[in-house]
């Protein structure tokens, strides 16, 4: 068993739970953390893709104008150079568009100031640009090449187209710019990822060790725990085999003893008999001395003959008288020990009734008036209950304050399984240092004004404690008693009260 | 009429025995008593081959002997035709139930627990045995004590 307690009592170290519960705290809201960042990065990027996505329409846009301007001006030399109006064709093709096109970029770009700064320049350009080609074209139609010819050679287109060509390179070159600082973040929505992956498997590893940990030491609870139940058991089983083992030899003990004691006994009272028979014939010859030679008498004889011995024989029959009495109880104690207790259902309200009307004579010759409540019934051995009840209430009967009217009160309650009796009377009291004595065997309490040998009570105890019951008094001198006695309501018969009877 | 036949007591307690003695010559009882402290003793006896009108009238027996329990020599006795006739009183001082049993089982005619007064056990005896020989007594044994000490020897002759 010391092991078991041993092991029961070893409680959790609290320092480790404390370095677990900080570290999951700690892995908790790291995770908190990394998950919150992920989910903003992610709407960032999400955002970023939008952006990526726009900037490369803008350079789409610019790239797609810028080609398309200058195949409008390769058209327009070619058919300037050549007079060929087939050249003209590429130039018809997209000079209508290029307005659109660059109304698209404009409008693609319009939430960066710079872009859109940039853009009204190459608007202004691109207005120039198409005027100039649109001038030479004219000319060259109207048949005035020459005109055409020197508008060109004046280099304004050429420097338009230049400046056109320079400024969409830098709208492309911001574009490019700006999406080169997105990839950035993919960078790191990926590391973060990575961590939290990480974070989860270390922390997912904490918490399967925690749980193997419980169960693990659950079951050895649970395992230490029943074996300390396993063990109780056993213990208690060879306790109360021990016990009834004990008690089984204190009753034969008693019952020799008593038997044993009976043999001289029976020698004491019969030769005082003898010597009672031998004391008259003295007597007798004394009397016959008396009247005839009182000479002879030695007085002091005579007073041996009239009253010394008979005044010890009476002592000697008293007291043998007594020790009859006494050693007749052990044994009916030690009878009733080693009887079969036998439960049966019992009437509480007949058994009592009856008991008290035994008693009838002497509750009218006391002036007592006996009122018995409703008696919860039991199922318990008879006999047993009838010993206890009978002489309970003799007691009460007898112990009765001649002082005053005697009221006997006998009262009954159902507490879960077990029943409560109480046997409550107005007599004359037991003293709190006599509360315990009066159960134990030729004990008696207060003054000896009524005969008994102190044996009720003792077997009252006894019997009690026979059908696994207890009793309790509560008194107070001159006031009255109450006996409370509790006793299951459906008795078992032990292991221990069948070997008794062996 | 007074066949005279003995009494056979086998008790081991020397003060009983001869208390029983007194008394059953008190209640004026004539009849030769052999008294044995074993119950081999008292069985050596009772086997010994005698003419009818020494067979004993009555045996009394104690339970409690040195050498064999009572029931014993109760047992041997009941298994000899020549003996099994004789009444028996069963004493003891013990009140197990087993005992009474097995004696009654084994044809005792009584079973009786010591009583602290020889004279109820001597009734007994002159109730079981009867006819015992009996010669009317005086007024001797008055200052013995409880009812059944008063000399009652007229009631029978």
């Amino acid at each position: 068993l010391s092991a078991a307690d041993a092991s029961l009592s070893q409680n959790p170290d609290p320092a480790e739970g404390r370095w677990e519960i900080g570290l999951s705290a700690l892995i908790l809201t790291g995770l908190v953390v990394a998950m919150t960042l992920v989910i903003m990065l992610g709407a960032q990027s999400n955002r970023e893709i939008t952006q990526l996505k726009q900037a490369e329409r803008t350079k789409f846009l610019a790239t797609d104008f810028l080609l398309n301007l200058r195949r409008a001006e390769s058209s327009q030399r070619g058919y300037l150079l050549t007079g060929n109006p087939e050249y003209l064709r590429g130039y018809n093709d997209v000079i209508t568009s290029l307005p659109l096109s660059l109304s698209r970029l404009e409008a693609a770009t319009s939430a960066e100031p710079a872009q859109k700064a940039r853009l009204t320049k190459i608007r202004s350009h691109f207005e120039n640009k198409r005027q100039e080609m649109a001038a030479t074209l004219e000319k060259q139609a109207s048949g005035r090449r020459i005109d055409a010819l020197a508008i060109i050679n004046s280099d304004r287109g050429f420097t338009e187209m230049s400046m056109i060509s320079s400024d969409v390179r830098s709208v492309i070159a911001f574009e490019e710019n700006s999406a080169s600082h997105l990839n950035n973040h993919y960078v790191s929505i990926y590391y973060l990822s990575i961590f939290v992956l990480l974070l989860m498997i270390v922390s997912g590893f904490i918490t399967f060790y925690r749980i193997v940990g419980f169960i693990r030491t659950n079951r050895n609870y649970r395992l230490v725990l029943s074996e300390s139940n396993r063990k109780l058991a056993s213990l208690v089983k060879s306790r109360t085999a021990e016990i009834a083992r004990v008690n089984d030899e204190i009753q034969r003990y008693a019952y020799i003893v008593g038997h044993d004691l009976r043999g001289p006994l029976v020698n004491i009272t019969g030769f005082t008999a003898e010597l009672e028979q031998a004391e008259v014939v003295l007597a007798r010859q004394f009397e016959a001395l008396k009247a005839t030679v009182p000479s002879a008498i030695d007085p002091e004889c005579l007073l041996a003959v009239e009253e010394e011995i008979p005044e010890a024989i009476r002592f000697i029959k008293i007291s043998s008288a007594r020790m009859d009495r006494l050693i007749a109880a052990v044994l009916k104690l030690s009878r009733e020990g080693r009887r079969t207790v036998l439960a049966e259902p019992v009437d509480m309200n007949a058994l009592v009734r009856d008991l008290v009307d035994c008693q009838a004579q002497q509750i009218e010759a006391a002036n007592t008036v006996v009122s018995i409540g409703t008696l919860p019934d039991l199922f318990s051995d008879r006999l047993a209950l009838e010993l206890i009840f009978g002489n309970l209430i003799e007691n009460a009967v007898k112990y009765l304050d001649p002082a005053r009217p005697g009221r006997i009160e006998i009262l009954g309650s159902v507490k879960g399984d077990r029943n409560l009796y109480e046997i409550i009377d107005n007599g004359r009291g037991i003293s709190t240092a006599d509360a315990e004595r009066v159960f134990e065997l030729f004990r008696r309490a207060g003054e000896p004004t009524v005969p008994g040998e102190g044996l009720g009570l003792a077997f009252v105890r006894n019997a009690i404690y026979r059908i696994d019951g207890a009793v309790t008094l509560d008194s107070e001198v001159g006031t009255g008693t109450k006996f409370t006695i509790n006793l299951p309501a459906r008795l078992e018969i032990a292991e221990h009260q069948r070997a008794l009877t062996a | 009429m007074n066949v005279s036949r003995a009494i056979v007591l086998v008790e081991d307690d020397e003060g009983h025995a001869l208390l029983f003695m007194k008394q059953l010559r008190r209640r004026g009882i004539r009849n030769p008593i052999h008294h044995f402290v074993t119950g081999s003793g008292a069985l050596a006896f009772l086997d010994a081959p005698k003419p009818a009108l020494e067979t004993p009238q009555l045996i009394v027996l104690d339970i409690n002997l040195p050498d064999m329990p009572g029931t014993e020599v109760l047992a041997r006795i009941s298994t000899d035709p020549a003996i099994n006739a004789i009444p028996v009183v069963m004493l003891t001082s013990s009140d197990d139930q087993e005992d009474a049993r097995l004696s009654f089982e084994l044809g005792c005619r009584y079973y009786m627990i010591k009583p602290l007064h020889v004279e109820r056990f001597v009734d007994v005896c002159r109730d079981v045995g009867y006819p015992l020989s009996v010669e009317p007594v005086g007024g001797v044994d008055t200052a013995t004590d409880g009812p059944m000490g008063s000399p009652s020897a007229d009631r029978e002759t």
